[in-house]
């Protein structure tokens, strides 16, 4: 009875352009109705995605070495791709209201550090607000162009990544910040600083080794055995599959992503919506940069580089489509994770990193390949 | 028959006007900064800043027209900046290898000639290859051109490391160099005449002729504006999306030799830690009026709208700002332009299907409306 | 191949012509042909097959069964270009137009005139004006305006225009009158009965019986991808055309009108958008359909979509419920109860990725959500009710959009706006696309909903759903309100007002 209902499903009027069919069954509506062969291979790459690639990874990994399946290893991986995880949960939220990528992530991570060592002489707490306070400043003004006047999101974010980077370099004239720094030179550059100093020029003479340790010691932490970063990058995704499936804004965002003229005609208010998934981007991107700058002990332009394009290639990986509206963070978590293996598997077999990079971007490109072809096979288009 | 048409187009409205003037932006802008910075920034329009900022833009100059190219085509190539770092390194590089391998010093000239050409034919050859992977992928596997040049740029950049072995490489013969660099005269402002300078204007002139004035260019224009309708038109689209590609490939690769040549130093991270190459690009690609959604755009726009951009960062220069002063000056008038294009979309999106006749009325009811209040 | 014994040449024939995708069969064993100099209409309902018929003509596909004829010459026609090299032209119905070229590159896409390598812009100037001249279009059009800044009609000229370029010995037009007012069909007349003349054959698909009747020589009808017959016009009647067409005898579905009498529930007044609507003014009650009826361009859609907020509105009032309500967004006039079913199902009506449940639940998240969280399920008992009451097939809300028809997918769009339990819905074009058996269905359900006390209001293009539905009539001309009819509604006074 099932069966036939979903055969009944797959039974559509021609309506002459879609001819999207539902994988996994047979097509016995009509006598001259052609078979659609099933190819076994396809319908796990589409089913799976990136699991099946895990799955093949690890073995692989489990044959390279017997250091690989050790506890130390794992979270080793984990590790490595914690900072990454932060900042991909929030651009997959831009990805999936179907605007490609948030380019401007590697400068919110910078500019968040550099506040957050800034605010951070007044304790560690009013740093990280700070920061997460610049992220959403950053992300309201991207969503609120991209939303409301649909500039191309991608163009416009990188644009923002150049102004943001223009404005880290100049407040600070191409210095770095560091958070034990605290003689008057210091206080004459930077965005905050100068003002900070005019309004209390005791500042100098507050107790800024303590709170630099207390800033520098988010990313050397380890309770219970982990870094800090790795249990705040499974809070994140926690909150972003929450927020995702479970929350109004979530699911509008699906609707959004999956087709903007329908949304809005369905009274859903796509600028909010739009702006929403943006500012969820930008403090992601701020946690992710706090943390970063905390790891590297210094705040500065190039912190964050590259983290742009490594999100949107494990996000790719993880199965969301530019297409928007679709994923999730299973997937999210299953691309960042599958970045890690590539690299410490590469790493184990004792490849530089270089090399890694080059194998990574060509596995990426393989991938994406195979996904598209399995999903054009099975009568699937990809965006 | 030409005269009738003619006198309806007379109606040389303000909009008309507006839009020619839109058209051109990049010669506008290129004059009002121009005017701007030679008011500004003392010595700027003397020969000791001008010719250096037409070198400086000679490498952003030869990657637009492969980034102009494959925007017209509707789009994305983000892997130039990677494939300028590969054609520098494997020119270099593979200039070194059979530099030794003809005889190395000596063989004297022969040996130099005979490399460099090789070297150059190599990694021009890579740029070719690399461009044309991008281009099967986007154009045959239909997978999205962000997602493949992504990866595409992600590979390079590591294989160029890896290449390189994270050193920069220098040429172990410097004659070329010195032959690209070397002015034909030493006269003031034509010192710029250089063969580097000639190649890149040569290619420039070559790709606008053959977007605007062949057949070719304008059937990539119409792949760019409506590929449904150039395919029904009997215009292999796919090909044309390659193409596009495979020069963008080409071009950036050759930019890169050049620019490695004349430095003598070829290193796997150029723009990483300065300004990236790719957005110099990007913004001039975008000031020089060519449409984001293809089947708009013009090489010569994008050169003069590099040539802009590289007249501001000198102007700043001069003016004591650093290069942080320019990312941020590049920044805000890439964001400038692409907020004016969305806005001015945005407004005619808005007025879209209004009929003519209906808006004649609009005045009329206005005044009614005032009247009755 | 010769009717009364006179001797005609065949330009094409297609013998045997299957098609199939993968879950159906679009075409089966048809066999067409076409005269030289003759227009020949090809007929059906949605989904009969004829624009994939034609597809295969124009070499569209690469894997059709059967034999196809031109001038006598067998043909394979594989891609687009063996097809124009074969002299087949086509005229699409999504025109194929590439908007920020100008119009010479357009008319010569793909056969641009030139010198060698290089391109002629004399000779494509003339060539062009030449071009323009054969569709009457050569004094008002300069060949190197940009596309985007020629108005519809023209634009389905200069199409046509461009197909006429390659010389072909067989035209094919899809639905070329779809986007044109009265006047212009006429001048495309004109113009046809030009082309004819020189011998070319011309295949023309449309849903208009007066128009096809008007134009056509023969007619074909095709039904679920099978061909049903080959008539000459002058030989058939209207009613044995839509016989033929849909297969049975469809009883024509008319409501009892009721006189307005119950409570009035919506008053517009002076609604105006300036450049779409001018003043519009009117009245609806309780329970009433009040159908608005205008040709394309009339300000019909603007109408709905001014209502709904969709669109900014320059200044007017809506009075809903004695209450007068600011006109805001789209989420907030559903807020005061007030829907809008928008006209084009693919683009703003469906997201064909999302399931039906997704979809139908769209427009009513925030009301399902309490905390910012949102629970679906709250929805199921509706979804059940709704998928009852319009016998949405396949009976399972978890399906993919995309994988329903035509028909389906206009029911499961009704759905997600019943479901927020509008005072007032605003049906544009309903039915637009669909087939008989989901055409009946959603009808009963707008009359039910009427009964239920909804006001409804009715903008369609198709006249005998306006007459069988509405109570009263509005009708909009070129943006103003210029009438209102009440009784006795007759396709003809419809039209006749509409055109004025």
């Amino acid at each position: 009875m099932k069966n036939l209902m979903k055969i009944n499903c797959c039974w559509r009027l021609m309506d002459e352009e879609v001819f999207s069919v539902e994988e996994n069954v047979c097509y016995e509506v009509n006598k001259d109705t052609r078979r659609i062969k099933l190819d076994l291979f396809s319908t796990i790459v589409t089913k799976f995605g990136v699991f099946f690639m895990i799955a093949i990874l690890a073995v692989f990994g489990i044959i390279v070495s017997p250091k690989f399946l050790s506890g130390s290893n794992l979270l080793n991986i984990l590790n490595a791709v914690s900072y990454l995880g932060i900042v991909a949960t929030g651009i997959a939220f831009v990805i999936y209201s179907g605007h490609y990528a948030d380019m401007s992530a590697p400068m919110t991570m910078a500019i968040s550090g550099v506040i957050c060592v800034e605010f951070m002489r007044y304790g560690l707490i009013y740093g990280i607000i700070a920061a997460v306070i610049t992220g959403i400043i950053i992300g309201s003004i991207n969503g609120f162009v991209i939303g409301k006047i649909r500039c191309n999101s991608v163009i416009w974010t990188m644009a923002m990544n150049f102004i943001l980077e223009g404005l880290v370099r100049w407040s600070y004239h191409g210095t770095q910040i560091y958070p034990d720094m605290a003689n008057e030179q210091t206080y004459k550059t930077g965005f905050f600083l100068p003002l900070m100093y005019k309004l209390d020029p005791n500042i100098l003479n507050i107790d800024l080794e303590a709170r630099a340790a207390a800033f520098n010691g988010l990313a050397q932490t380890y309770p219970l055995g982990a870094p800090l970063v790795l249990y705040v990058m499974f809070a994140v995704m926690i909150a972003g599959y929450i927020v995702m499936s479970k929350t109004t804004f979530g699911n509008q965002l699906k609707v959004v992503g999956s087709n903007y003229n329908v949304a809005k005609m369905s009274g859903i208010n796509c600028t909010r919506t739009v702006m929403f998934a943006f500012i969820v981007s930008s403090v992601c991107a701020a946690i992710g940069g706090i943390f970063m700058t905390s790891l590297n002990q210094v705040g500065a332009f190039y912190v964050g580089q590259g983290y742009d394009f490594q999100a949107v290639t494990a996000l790719i990986l993880g199965g969301m489509s530019l297409a928007g509206g679709r994923g999730n963070m299973a997937g999210v978590f299953g691309g960042v994770f599958t970045l890690g293996l590539i690299s410490n598997i590469l790493t184990l077999i004792g490849i530089g990193t270089f090399t890694q990079k080059m194998i990574t971007g060509a596995i990426f490109i393989l991938v994406v390949y195979v996904n598209a072809k399995s999903l054009r096979k099975l009568g699937r288009d990809y965006a | 028959m030409r005269n009738i048409i003619k006198n309806i187009n007379i109606k040389a409205d303000r909009t008309l006007i507006l839009s020619k003037l839109n058209n051109n932006r990049a010669y506008v802008l290129l004059v009002f900064i121009m005017i701007l910075m030679s008011i500004c920034a003392p010595n700027f329009l003397g020969t000791g800043n001008i010719v250096p900022m037409i070198k400086t833009a000679l490498l952003p100059i030869m990657a637009g027209i492969g980034f102009t190219y494959v925007m017209i085509g509707g789009n994305f190539d983000l892997s130039i900046g990677a494939v300028i770092n590969v054609g520098a390194a494997v020119a270099m590089g593979e200039f070194n290898r059979f530099f030794a391998a003809f005889g190395g010093e000596a063989a004297g000239t022969k040996a130099v000639v005979l490399g460099w050409i090789v070297a150059i034919l190599i990694a021009l050859a890579a740029g070719v290859l690399v461009g044309l992977i991008n281009g099967l992928l986007v154009a045959k596997g239909r997978i999205h051109s962000f997602i493949v040049t992504i990866g595409m740029m992600t590979a390079l950049t590591g294989f160029v490391y890896t290449y390189c072995k994270g050193n920069t490489i220098s040429a172990d013969n410097t004659l070329f160099v010195n032959i690209l660099e070397r002015p034909f005269i030493k006269v003031p402002y034509l010192e710029v005449f250089t063969i580097r300078f000639l190649v890149t204007v040569i290619i420039v002139i070559f790709f606008e002729v053959l977007l605007l004035k062949a057949k070719w260019g304008r059937d990539l224009l119409m792949v760019g504006s409506n590929e449904e309708a150039a395919w029904h038109a009997g215009i292999n689209t796919q090909r044309k999306i390659i193409w596009t590609f495979i020069f963008s490939g080409f071009t950036s690769a050759f930019g890169g030799v050049m620019f490695a040549i004349s430095m003598n130093a070829a290193v796997p991270n150029y723009g990483e830690r300065g300004i990236n190459p790719l957005m110099i690009v990007l913004a001039s690609t975008i000031i020089g009026g060519t449409e984001l959604t293809g089947g708009r755009g013009s090489v010569v726009h994008t050169t003069v709208a590099v040539l802009t951009i590289q007249a501001i960062f000198n102007g700043l220069i001069i003016m004591g700002m650093g290069f942080d002063a320019q990312v941020l000056a590049a920044g805000v008038l890439l964001a400038v332009v692409v907020l004016y294009e969305s806005y001015s979309l945005y407004k005619q999106n808005l007025k879209k299907g209004a009929k003519a006749a209906l808006l004649k009325e609009v005045p009329e009811l206005k005044a009614r409306r005032k009247s009755a209040c | 191949m010769s009717v009364e014994g006179q001797k005609v040449d065949v330009m094409l024939s297609m013998k045997g012509i299957t098609k199939r995708f993968p879950g159906t069969l679009a075409v089966c064993n048809v066999d067409f042909d076409v005269r030289a100099g003759e227009v020949h209409a090809l007929m059906g309902e949605n989904g009969a097959g004829k624009s994939t018929l034609m597809k295969i003509l124009a070499g569209s596909f690469n894997d059709y069964e059967g034999e196809i004829f031109i001038e006598g010459k067998p043909v394979k026609l594989h891609t687009p270009s063996a097809a124009k090299a074969a002299g087949v032209g086509m005229m699409y119905q999504e025109l194929s137009i590439a908007y920020n070229r100008s119009v010479q590159e357009n008319l010569f896409a793909g056969a641009i005139p030139g010198k060698g390598v290089f391109v002629d812009k004399r000779q494509l100037r003339e060539k062009a004006i030449q071009s323009l001249a054969r569709v009457k279009l050569d004094k008002t059009i300069d060949p190197e305006t940009e596309m985007k800044n020629i108005n519809q009609h023209e634009c389905q000229l200069i199409e046509l225009a461009k197909v006429l370029n390659s010389d072909p010995k067989i035209l094919v037009m899809d639905e070329p009158t779809s986007a044109l007012s009265n006047e212009e069909v006429q001048m495309l007349f004109d113009i046809i009965n030009d082309i004819k003349k020189k011998g070319i054959a011309i295949v023309y698909i449309s849903h208009h019986l007066q128009e096809v009747f008007q134009v056509a020589d023969r007619i074909t009808v095709l039904r679920d991808g099978r061909k049903i017959a080959t008539r000459n016009c002058c030989d058939v009647t209207k009613e044995e055309l839509v016989e033929m067409m849909v297969g049975q005898k469809v009883k024509e579905f008319y409501k009892p009108k009721v006189s307005h009498a119950g409570e009035k529930i919506l008053e517009v007044k002076n609604l105006t958008r300036y450049g779409f609507i001018h003043d519009v003014s009117f009245e609806l009650y309780k329970g009433e359909i009040l159908g608005v009826v205008g040709l394309a361009g009339s300000g019909r859609t603007e109408l709905g979509r001014c209502l709904a907020g969709a669109d900014k509105v320059d200044y007017g009032e809506i009075i809903l419920n004695n209450e007068k309500i600011k006109i805001g967004n789209i989420d907030k006039m559903l807020e005061k109860g007030i829907a809008y079913l928008t006209e084009n199902r693919k683009l703003e009506g469906l997201a064909l990725r999302l399931t039906n449940r997704q979809n139908i639940l769209s427009t009513i998240i925030p009301r399902l959500s309490t905390a910012g969280f949102y629970f679906p399920r709250k929805g199921n008992s509706t979804i059940k009710e709704l998928y009852e009451e319009l016998n949405i097939y396949p009976n399972n809300p978890e399906v993919e959009t995309s994988n329903l028809s035509g028909g389906n997918q206009q029911k499961v769009l009704l759905a997600k706006w019943l479901i927020t339990k509008p005072k007032v819905l605003i049906l544009d074009e309903p039915t637009r696309g669909v087939d008989v058996g989901a055409k009946k269905k959603i009808h009963e359900t707008i009359v039910k909903l009427a009964k239920e006390g909804v006001a409804v209001l009715l903008l369609s293009s198709d006249l005998p759903e306006l007459v069988a539905l509405s109570d009263r009539v509005i009708v909009l001309r070129r943006g103003h309100v210029i009438g209102e009819l009440n009784e006795e509604l007759d396709e003809n006074k419809l039209l006749l007002a509409a055109n004025g």
